[in-house]
């Protein structure tokens, strides 16, 4: 494998989607100005990073308690992970208002289901990390030693319309997750995308926090922010993990646009593969019996 | 009228002339005459072929003096009707008594929007408390304005002249938007230090605008500039601050920035309609 590809969606489980939850799909597509054909199954995706080359990290989202509508994210990760075991590497996830029934989802999703971390969209199930409510279940991923990778930033979701769709931003602000990360010194945090409009937030906390790492997903890197730019190259250029956040932004096209920006070949092995085998704590995969 | 100002001041109403002015004149640099009547800024603004958005204050729970400011406002406005747009303004903390004032304003006092001020009002206006006023403002189909930002009040004074700046923070009205989306919420200023959540907020919210209104725009941050120029262009609304920040110097130094022409129609005119409601002024009976 040439790359592990930290942030990707997986296809919509079939019959899973409401008229609402596509409108608003739609309308994520139109802000990110999307032209390619969403992959429709498990096969199609596989396909797509076959030919890439690339191990994806699935990331479903369980915002129950939100929308009332019952979570199966897991349980369809697990699925595809089951039918396509060299393409793809399974995150859980799990609405932080679930309390202790939140607590034994995450352990069975580790330990019957295989995920690999939990990812959170804290605008989406309308949280801020550092709420000691949430604590429990932030102790037991940290046990379970396994990563959270979360949505911080910008939300493409609900970008453009009244009300934003009635997404508030401030949930993800990533300062919100450093309480934790302090709190917590041996749980893995990923804080997804380049955090605009909190960027220097973000890398205040990638210096500061050695639990803290970032994706540069769902941008295209032309657009990539040029204090990233620098600092990858840098004193973080540990903490940096490639992710496409296809189909959001489809991987093709995050690829070609890579090849815009001027990139020193020192650092490229540790963002495309290294930092993310350390962060997910292995060595190759599929990985070896 | 070639343009709508959407960010200025009254004239001190008399016998309420406020002792901050003259720290005021420090920060601005200001080397012009303040309008000490409303013929004053009216003759001002004529000159200029410009309508004026008249902004007061209340902040009575705060300083414990008298809010007079509606009344103020819509008497200029009744003296000149087609020079000038009444905005008044609510201190947050009346509560219920709050909701009968921004609804008296509108409908009695015929004002077209209101006017916070979160320093000196004291409030993050992501609280419950203070919904009921928003969601009055909401259902009286007029637009809020709020200063966004560092805060030109108390600046260069022990301890900011006691203004707090963590209110001025836009992203707390984040949250307002999100929840009444039926709401125009204008984010006054380039919110510096908060520039970079001001723009996200308002590419996120459609209800969501801004005033480029109390920087030269000599100083406009780079990122707005050229986000003003693309996704940004129905979002910016033109307001001057005068006579804090004189119209006449911000024109003038509006035109070394060198701003695309094909924006200054919305810019200047055409979003400050889109927000107010309006299809011109003074509007056909």
């Amino acid at each position: 494998m040439r790359a592990i590809d930290i942030h990707v969606h997986p296809p919509t489980e079939p019959g899973s989607q409401t008229e609402e939850e596509l409108r608003a799909q739609q309308a994520m597509s139109s802000y990110f100005r999307q032209t390619e054909e969403r992959p429709k199954t498990p096969a199609d995706l596989a396909e797509v990073f076959e030919r890439q080359d690339i191990v994806a990290c699935l990331l479903p989202v369980d915002s129950e308690t939100i929308t009332g509508k019952p979570y199966t994210g897991d349980a369809w990760v697990a699925s595809i992970m089951n039918e396509f075991p060299e393409r793809f590497i399974g995150f859980g996830s799990v609405d932080p208002h679930k309390g202790k029934s939140g607590v034994l989802q995450v352990e069975k999703a580790v330990k019957d289901l295989g995920l690999r971390g939990f990812k959170f969209f804290p605008n989406g199930q309308e949280f801020f990390a550092n709420d000691k409510e949430y604590y429990p279940i932030w102790e037991k991923i940290q046990e379970l030693g396994v990563p959270v990778i979360t949505h911080s930033g910008h939300a493409g979701v609900g970008s453009g319309r009244p009300g934003g769709g009635g997404i508030k931003l401030r949930y993800s602000n990533p300062m919100w997750w450093d309480d934790v990360a302090a709190d917590f010194p041996e749980l893995n945090i990923i804080l997804a995308h380049p955090a605009w409009p909190w960027l220097e937030e973000q890398i205040s906390m990638l210096v500061h926090k050695s639990n803290v790492y970032m994706d540069i997903s769902g941008w295209s890197p032309r657009y990539f922010p040029e204090a990233l730019v620098r600092e990858m190259h840098t004193r973080i250029q540990n903490k940096v993990l490639y992710g496409s956040d296809h189909p959001a932004i489809h991987v093709d096209r995050w690829w070609a646009d890579w090849e815009e920006i001027a990139v020193n070949e020192s650092i490229t092995q540790k963002i495309f593969l290294d930092n993310a085998k350390r962060v997910l704590g292995i060595d190759d995969w599929p990985e070896s019996k | 009228m070639r343009a709508i100002d959407i960010h200025t001041h009254p004239p001190a109403e008399p016998g309420t002339e406020s002792e901050n002015r003259e720290a005021g004149r420090s920060y601005f640099n200001q080397t012009w005459e303040m309008p000490k009547t409303p013929a004053d800024m009216a003759a001002t603004f004529e000159k200029l072929d410009i309508v004026a958005c008249l902004l007061p204050v209340d902040n009575e729970t705060i300083t414990g003096k008298r809010y007079t400011g509606d009344q103020w406002v819509a008497k200029i406005v009744d003296e000149f009707p087609e020079r000038f747009i009444g905005f008044g303004s609510v201190d947050p903390h009346k509560g219920q008594a709050g909701v009968k004032q921004v609804e008296h304003a509108v409908k009695e006092l015929g004002m077209r929007g209101f006017k916070f001020f979160p320093n000196g009002q004291r409030f993050f206006a992501h609280e419950a408390q203070y919904y009921p006023i928003w969601e009055k403002i909401a259902e009286l189909g007029v637009p809020i304005i709020t200063h966004a930002g560092h805060a030109g009040g108390g600046s260069g004074q022990p301890g900011g002249g006691g203004l707090g700046l963590r209110y001025s923070d836009p992203m707390w009205w984040d949250d307002v938007a999100a929840d009444i989306p039926e709401l125009k919420i204008i984010l006054a200023h380039p919110a510096w230090p908060w520039q970079e959540e001001q723009i996200s907020m308002l590419v996120h919210k459609a209800n969501v605008f801004m005033d480029i209104s109390g920087w030269s725009p000599r100083y406009f941050p780079e990122a707005l500039v050229r986000e003003m120029h693309t996704r940004l262009q129905n979002k910016i609304l033109f307001g001057s601050d005068h006579p804090t920040l004189s119209v006449d110097r911000w024109l003038q130094d509006w035109k070394e920035l060198g701003v695309a022409e094909e924006l200054e129609p919305k810019i200047f005119l055409e979003n400050a309609k889109h927000v107010l409601g309006i299809d011109d002024w003074p509007e056909k009976q």
